[in-house]
């Protein structure tokens, strides 16, 4: 497909391209121009300048923080200026309880004044427990310049009509995309949608709406394309999909391709920080946002995991002073890459789970996160909605919505299929029911695990 | 303390490091920055509908506020801005140098925007030896640094590095920072700045005294320097590179660099009217047309343009000045227009065949030098259309000028002192009105003539 220009609108009369967007636009692009360069620094640089920001933040945070008062002293660090990889580790890991128990320890005591004004939000997060967090209008400004970049990596027409479904829809039409497309280009117009409606009301919508770009959880997604091939029904003109909140299952791009002729993008983020991680334009692989987040992997020693190694996702908001999140427990767990062959110094992590509840064990120790492919289940029986729980390390229940219940075959078929995918043979029992509930916060997981302290142990 | 990297701005707010936000101004030079590295990489066809967006607004408002250009538009054939394409636009009107010289005053605009900014005006003679003044708006000049920037980024200069100077309208200056726009965005080293018309000994002593890691000269001055610094084994070690501008570039002068100076060599193309016309592409030795502020054509004798490879008069539209539109100019060079570059770039590939050039000139101790007077030098002292400098001797030159009238005794007269003046020698001197100035060999208009070989 042709890629569209994306072109900057002006503000001053007579100019056209290139374009003097207003202030607020400026800044917008200021910021694309470094991301534009920063994304071919090698992973040394890129870490250099992570470091110089963090200790920024880390002096600011000393200061006029009191959660972070002697912290510092605790992690044995001598000053602001001696914080680099190793010593870093030292520095206390802040979990959700201690923010929702001690949240206004974490508020800054004054911000510089240029850090714009303070905006609060609430987010259940990975682990379903709700926690206020305050953004700074400055890192809002970098969370907002990333979705930028994404937009650019996948070539999106600012101009075609952007179509959003996700929990909250409080407006459902409107003639711009927003903030920040619409600080520097012409857009057309955005469309939402409640991630709550049916499959069958939002596919009716989507092919109503024609739009050009679709944002849409992922597990929501799997679910559309497969009611899509189901009824021989996709939206036309769509172009670029993005997924985002859960995991994306390994055949998603492909079915996006195959069935809605569009080019999907995996993105990995949370509400505190905007985006984590995006999809390399070129490959596979997501690609951690160093220069907004610093991103640690924790082993359950607190170590930095090696590439490969699964382990805790720690990250540190480098530019919301705010209420500065340092080293914070997300709740999910991931393992890095080897570097993209696309040749950008931003690092890989090579696989996400949403939180330790998407991990599998098996009855020998072994931990894993479980990829199960739903192509193949579609094949076996025309189901709406699939999860499978892990209720005892060798127990799993199959948990599904139809029109039927499955057949004996169907279920030896799909019995076959998850044990040769999760590499046991697991006990599995099937349950029919009317409809698999969303985890809090709305995010869906193909996998879950009702297994508690669980402690990954490779990939 | 690890050192920032190389083109990270500096940031104006407490706390920031990197990625920077810096002030209002430096956040406009970025974003200029960030459509400059996107759009380099549009295909052709994207390129030029940009550039007919842009053209066909500059257009309006040249047809509506520029007495110039009222009624173009008709006579053209064209029925309104917007039906302005790449077929309609060679009907246009080419613009001569000679137009503007006889009534500059019809160029501009009346009403010229105020987030336009200021008008400032040049100088030049150019390639043809025609002095005349040109108004830009702060908007268009705001364009042209950018082009600038582009430059040093596409060259991977550090911007940490002393960056040197010689130019014919430069004195010997010190400064605390490389300027606009460079200045706005990021933390620069210095530069510095000297004349090119000092003798070239003194030129490559200053060079070695302040041992720039970069160096801005005209390409026949560069090849001067190169020369004097193999002969007197005084190659300039600091620099590691050149960047030519204003002269033709001889053909060997980026192989010289290397070898002499073991400094990278990049030509440019541009003119005092517009600023950067071309710059060579950073992977190959083609100059790419700065397609986001000019729109260049190469045009045949009927009009019509030329095919890649075939040879024609060079014309350009300025696209961003609306303070003195200067559409369809033709600067008296001549180029081919290039294949695509290997390098991915959609940005048009020029191969210069005729532009300026100087021969150097010598006084009766052996010492040489550049002799470049702007057109400023000239329109102070007559009413000179056109002017050539000949040196005929060690101690004797010519000048042949083209005018309505022949010049008074008192104007010959204050131009042989400020030809003495500015060449530091008391040459015998004569002056000669002609009807006209020819060409050097190979079409190409020769500033300066010396008729001593060897």
């Amino acid at each position: 497909m042709t890629e569209v220009p994306r072109i900057p609108y002006s503000s001053i009369a007579g100019l056209a391209w290139p374009a003097l967007p207003p202030p607020a636009g400026q800044a917008m692009l200021a910021l694309c121009f470094q991301l534009e360069l920063s994304q071919w620094l090698d992973a040394q640089t890129l870490r250099e300048q992570q470091l110089r920001q963090l200790r920024r933040l880390v002096e600011f945070a000393h200061a006029h923080v009191p959660h972070y008062r002697g912290h510092l002293a605790r992690a044995g660090i001598a000053g602001a200026a001696a914080i680099d990889a190793d010593s870093f580790l030292r520095w206390p890991v802040l979990t959700k309880t201690e923010i929702r128990e001690h949240g206004q320890d974490l508020v800054a005591n004054g911000i510089p004044v240029s850090h714009g004004s303070i905006s609060w939000s609430t987010t259940s997060g990975s682990t379903g427990q709700p926690l206020r967090a305050a953004t700074s209008g400055i890192a809002a400004l970098f969370q907002q310049a990333l979705l930028l970049r994404m937009q650019s990596w996948y070539g999106v027409d600012p101009q075609s009509k952007l179509a959003v479904i996700r929990m909250t829809a409080e407006i459902p039409y409107s003639g711009s995309w927003g903030a920040p497309t619409d600080l520097a280009f012409r857009t057309g117009p955005a469309v939402k949608l409640s991630a709550f409606e049916s499959h069958e009301k939002q596919l009716d919508w989507l092919c109503r709406e024609q739009p050009g770009c679709l944002i849409v959880h992922n597990a929501n997604l799997q679910a559309l394309l497969r009611r899509s091939r189901l009824h021989g029904k996709a939206p036309r003109g769509l172009r670029t999909v993005m997924g985002f909140s859960d995991m994306a299952s390994p055949g998603l791009r492909s079915m996006v391709r195959d069935i809605w002729n569009a080019e999907y993008f995996d993105t990995y983020s949370c509400a505190e920080l905007g985006p984590l991680a995006l999809q390399c334009r070129e490959h596979a692989n997501l690609h951690l946002q160093s220069e907004r987040g610093f991103l640690e992997v924790l082993g359950a020693d607190g170590a930095a995991c090696a590439p490969g190694e699964i382990g805790r996702v720690v990250v540190t908001d480098l530019h919301n002073f705010a209420m500065p999140l340092i080293r914070y427990d997300l709740g999910d767990y991931a393992r890095l890459g080897p570097p993209c062959p696309c040749g950008r110094g931003l690092p890989v992590l090579a696989g996400i789970a949403g939180r330790g509840g998407q991990i599998a064990v098996d009855p020998t120790g072994r931990s894993f996160f479980p990829r199960l492919n739903f192509d193949f289940w579609l094949d076996v029986a025309a189901v709406q909605q699939w999860q499978v729980a892990q209720l005892a390390p060798a127990d799993l229940e199959v948990r599904y919505v139809g029109e039927r219940d499955l057949t004996a075959d169907e279920q030896s078929q799909l019995t076959s299929a998850i044990r040769k995918a999760m590499r046991y043979d697991y006990r599995i029992a099937f349950t029919r029911l009317a409809v698999i509930a969303h985890a809090p916060g709305g995010k869906f997981d193909d996998f879950v695990s009702l297994q508690h302290h669980l402690r990954p142990t490779g990939g | 303390m690890i050192e920032p990297h190389p083109w990270i701005p500096f940031p104006d707010r407490a706390g920031f490091a990197w990625p920077a936000l810096p002030t209002a101004d430096g956040q406009a030079v970025l974003a200029i920055q960030f459509q400059l590295d996107v759009s380099q990489w549009l295909a052709p066809a994207a390129i030029a509908e940009q550039q007919f967006r842009q053209l066909r607004r500059l257009a309006r408002f040249a047809a509506e506020r520029v007495p110039q250009y009222r009624g173009h538009l008709g006579r053209s054939g064209i029925a309104d801005p917007d039906a302005i394409d790449a077929q309609s636009f060679l009907r246009w009107p080419v613009l001569t140098k000679a137009e503007i010289q006889h009534d500059g005053e019809r160029f501009l605009a009346q009403g010229l925007p105020q987030s336009h900014g200021d008008v400032h005006w040049v100088s030049t003679s150019g390639s043809t030896g025609q002095p005349l003044r040109a108004a830009d708006s702060g908007i268009g000049v705001y364009f042209q640094q950018a082009l600038w920037l582009r430059g040093h980024l596409w060259y991977e200069l550090d911007p940490r590095g002393k960056f040197a100077i010689i130019r014919s309208s430069s004195a010997r200056t010190v400064n605390p920072d490389w300027g606009p726009p460079a200045n706005m965005a990021f933390r620069t080293g210095r530069s510095v700045t000297f004349a090119s018309m000092e003798y070239h000994r003194a030129q490559l002593e200053w060079l070695r005294e302040e041992a720039p890691a970069y160096l801005l000269a005209n390409n026949t001055n560069l090849r001067a320097l190169i020369d004097l610094s193999l002969r007197h084994d005084l190659a300039p070690t600091s620099i590691r590179t050149v960047i030519g501008f204003a002269d033709m570039a001889p053909p060997d002068i980026s192989s010289l660099a290397r070898a002499h100076w073991n400094a990278r060599y990049f030509n440019t193309y541009s003119c005092n009217e517009m600023g950067v016309l071309a710059l060579q592409c950073p992977l190959t030795d083609h100059l790419h047309v700065q397609s986001e502020n000019v729109l260049l054509e190469i045009l045949r004798p009927d009009g019509a343009p030329c095919a890649p490879g075939e040879i024609g008069r060079v014309i350009v539209t300025d696209l961003h000045n609306f303070a003195m539109p200067l559409i369809r100019y033709e600067l008296g060079d001549q180029a081919a227009p290039g294949l695509p570059c290997a390098c991915g770039r959609g940005l048009p590939v020029l191969e210069m065949v005729a532009g300026r050039t100087h021969d150097l000139a010598v006084d009766p101790t052996g010492r040489s030098f550049f002799v470049h007077l702007g057109a400023g030098f000239w329109t102070k002292i007559a009413p000179i259309v056109q002017r050539q400098i000949v040196q005929l001797a060690p101690d004797r030159l010519e000048i042949r000028y083209v005018a309505e009238r022949d010049l008074s005794s008192d104007e010959i007269a204050g131009l042989v002192r400020e030809i003495r003046a500015a060449m530091r020698y008391d040459y015998a001197i004569t002056c000669t009105r002609v009807p006209s100035i020819a060409l050097g060999p190979s079409g190409k208009f020769v500033d300066f003539v010396s008729m001593i070989r060897g």
